[in-house]
């Protein structure tokens, strides 16, 4: 049962690379905060798996707690980007006024 | 049994191992961003169903399975919603899918309406076509924003006054 652990470690580490290229290289902000949001996913799988395959079952509680940070996170940027759009509009709709 | 439990709980995190490296795949090589989207929401949905089932079935009798269950909830309450807040974010700032007319070749993204944002860009059609390209654009912002405000009036209470404060 153990290398089953670890073949499901490796299959969610391979995914978090890529998670993390794509929020290198995404052209943009939204790209990033996609690559974001499912590198804190992988993560909490991540840590659920390494719970299972050390026998400690007190990370879980990690997970958990990550997984609500996660959440949190990608909500205060996506308003913060949101709401830097809606502003930058009013600016523009300024500018054509004037 | 034991050994039953053992098979359905590997099937189950080889399964979802497997769904997770496909999105994240999916992820690397999507050309758009909402393609990405919809790969990286394979990885949210079936992979993290599959593995944390698969936990599960090995927690055995103690506190282990409920957690599992809290987290499995959490994610399912959190990632569509996370999703739906991107989705909208992406859409509301101006970024237009890619998309392909009949004859198969694709159309430069700033001239695709049919597919796009409907409140966003279908108004903009015929008043923006006769002005000059820079005024097109600012007409284009003010619509985007025309729409923001639509969606904050359609928004229950609270999520609205947060907004304006």
């Amino acid at each position: 049962m153990e290398w089953i652990y670890f073949v499901t470690c490796i299959g969610i580490l391979v995914t978090m690379v890529l998670a993390v290229v794509r929020g290198l290289v995404g052209p943009s902000i939204f790209d990033r905060v996609l690559a974001v949001n499912m590198f804190g996913t992988k993560t909490v799988l991540f840590l659920a798996v390494v719970s299972f395959l050390s026998g400690r079952p007190d990370f879980l509680d990690l997970a958990l707690a990550y997984a609500l940070i996660n959440f949190i996170g990608v909500f205060a940027v996506l308003l913060f980007f949101q709401s830097r759009e809606v502003r930058r509009a009013a600016e523009a709709e300024n500018e054509a006024r004037r | 049994m034991d050994l039953l439990l053992d098979i359905i709980a590997s099937v189950c995190l080889i399964a979802g191992a497997f769904l997770v490296f496909v999105g994240g795949f999916g992820v690397m090589r999507m050309p758009d961003f909402y393609t990405r989207m919809h790969a990286a929401s394979l990885t949210d949905t079936g992979g993290a169903a599959l593995i944390l089932i698969g936990l599960m079935l090995q927690g055995g009798l103690t506190l282990a399975p409920v957690k599992l269950i809290a987290i499995f909830l959490f994610l399912f309450l959190t990632s569509p919603t996370a999703s739906y807040a991107l989705a909208n974010a992406a859409l509301l700032s101006g970024l237009k899918p890619v998309c392909r007319n009949e004859t198969g070749s694709a159309l430069p993204t700033g001239q695709v309406v049919a597919t796009g944002s409907p409140d966003a860009a279908k108004p903009a059609g015929k008043p923006a076509a006769k002005k000059t390209a820079p005024k097109k654009t600012a007409r284009k912002k003010t619509d985007a924003k025309k729409a923001v405000k639509k969606k904050a009036a359609k928004k229950p209470a609270g999520k609205s006054a947060r907004k304006s404060s």
